[in-house]
């Protein structure tokens, strides 16, 4: 009897064993091949500014993607900044409060410097601020993007001779990498400023503080953050539109679309925090 | 012989099922050329292909520098205006075109009145007319047009029948697709039948 059910059994795990490997093949051979295509669209991107620049087109050009970009950067940047100064608010007493006392109450103070910087400059704030940035503009773009192609705006655009990466692609990367710095700029000033209200409760003179964001916020940390910002933003932003643009002109795609952009880019954007991170501290 | 405008190869391919057999076209300077069939004889296929708006086997080459479409549906960017479509346009073109230019154009097509308006908020009517506005705007070197006359009055028929003549006459070739051989009659058109019989590959023959 044992026999039987162990000859039915181990062909099926033997066979679930095999998708599974061949499933994480596929995913493994396809990323390079990903890669490609993201650096196709970004090159054909800066090739198109470049002719811009060069004056291919009418200067009259730059204005529409200004226009663009700029309301990129209001559904990116601007709308989410009441929600950034609340988290940068609560973050700032989180520290203050939890962080700097309970550390003083052991005298381990001297390591919340290099936590700060580190630990919440350094790696936390980019992932959390790439991942809310993520959760409301990926699926915005795909869905703008993929709407225009159902309605057949890429017919128009090829039809007339039109440039796709000048009115669809440019405008929104360029807009989310505005968006990101531009956020993070934001979100640290909050940051600060809240620290200076949170202080007094917590019983910290201005001179500590002064000492804590001195130490924390150095050249080459905003370098690094820089660094990770603009591949974030570009990783959302060419994801986001590569997957829009190669839709089957079918409504019914859009959510598709959305949704497998948002997984793809959760995936390129952890995939790359691992590299940059093995890159920083075991180089 | 001169090289002609424009020129798809011969190809042979299968599109939702069915199956589709085109020869080798031509289509030469100043001429106006009509891609006449019933429904499903592969005409809108051949002329989106022309225009590079369908990927195929088959290779294309157009030696101009400007084209124009104008859709059935559709056509014009629905987040712009009917004024700002016509604009952005010309903006990928080297045509110097002045903002009376294009008040000019939308006024002797009667889209006073609509220019800063939405897609959204115009008729069919209307939506075609703009897109012949932003042809006229364009003076491109080959124009694609589907169904030239369908859903225009017959006043709008006439203006657009007068300013086609004058285009070929004086700028670039026109390339339309119709069921009816009585578009553009009186222009003599250059006629390509498109056989819509039953068989499984539908072919095209040259009517000169």
């Amino acid at each position: 009897m044992e026999y039987r059910t162990y000859c039915i059994t181990i062909p099926f795990y033997l066979l679930y064993l095999n998708i599974m490997i061949a499933t994480l093949g596929r995913t493994l051979l396809s990323f390079p091949e990903w890669l490609g295509r993201l650096f196709f669209l970004l090159f054909d991107m800066m090739v198109e500014v470049f002719n811009l620049c060069r004056g291919k087109y009418q200067w009259s050009l730059f204005g529409i993607l200004r226009k663009q970009t700029l309301l990129q950067v209001w559904y990116t940047a601007v709308q989410v900044i009441p929600l950034l100064t609340l988290v940068a608010i609560g973050l700032g007493g989180g520290l203050l409060g939890l962080g700097f006392g309970l550390l003083q109450q052991l005298g381990a103070e001297d390591i919340f410097v290099p936590l700060i910087q580190y630990g919440i400059l350094g790696e936390a704030l980019p992932l959390g601020l790439t991942l809310i940035i993520l959760a409301r503009s990926s699926t915005a773009i795909t869905a703008d993007v993929a709407s225009q192609v159902v309605n057949g705006d890429l017919d128009i655009i090829k039809a007339h001779g039109m440039s796709i990466p000048l009115l669809i692609t440019a405008p929104r990367i360029m807009g989310l990498m505005v968006s990101f710095v531009s956020v993070f700029g934001i979100f640290i000033g909050v940051l600060i400023g809240s620290t200076l209200l949170w202080a007094p409760i917590f019983d910290i003179t201005l001179y500590q503080l002064q000492n804590i964001w001195t130490q924390s916020l150095t050249l080459q940390e905003f370098e690094w953050i820089g660094i990770k910002l603009i591949i974030n933003s570009l990783l959302i932003g060419s994801i986001a539109c590569y997957k829009a643009l190669h839709i089957r002109r079918d409504i019914r795609e859009v959510p598709k679309a959305s949704s497998q952009s948002v997984i793809l880019t959760l995936f390129a954007i952890f995939l790359f925090e691992g590299v940059l991170l093995f890159a920083r501290w075991f180089s | 012989m001169t090289s002609p405008l424009l020129s798809i190869s011969a190809q042979e391919f299968t599109l939702g099922g069915q199956g589709f057999k085109f020869p080798l076209v031509h289509v030469q300077h100043n001429q106006l050329v009509g891609l006449i069939g019933q429904t499903g004889s592969g005409k809108s296929i051949l002329l989106r292909q022309m225009a590079g708006l369908i990927e195929t086997n088959a290779t294309v080459n157009f030696s101009g520098k400007r084209k124009a479409f104008i859709f059935t549906r559709g056509g014009l960017f629905q987040r712009q205006t009917i004024r700002e479509n016509l604009r952005l346009a010309t903006l990928f073109t080297k045509l110097s075109v002045s903002e009376q230019d294009i008040d000019s154009v939308l006024s002797s097509w009667k889209l006073d009145n609509v220019k800063h308006k939405y897609p959204t908020q115009l008729s069919p009517q209307a939506l075609k007319v703009s897109q012949i506005a932003r042809a006229v705007l364009l003076k491109p070197d080959i124009l694609f047009v589907e169904k030239p006359v369908r859903g225009l009055s017959i006043e709008q028929i006439e203006q657009f029948t007068e300013w086609v003549a004058k285009h070929v006459s004086e700028h670039g070739s026109v390339v339309y697709s119709e069921e009816s051989t009585r578009v553009f009659h009186s222009l003599k058109p250059r006629k390509i039948m498109l056989d819509g019989g039953n068989h499984n590959l539908r072919t095209i023959m040259h009517n000169h």
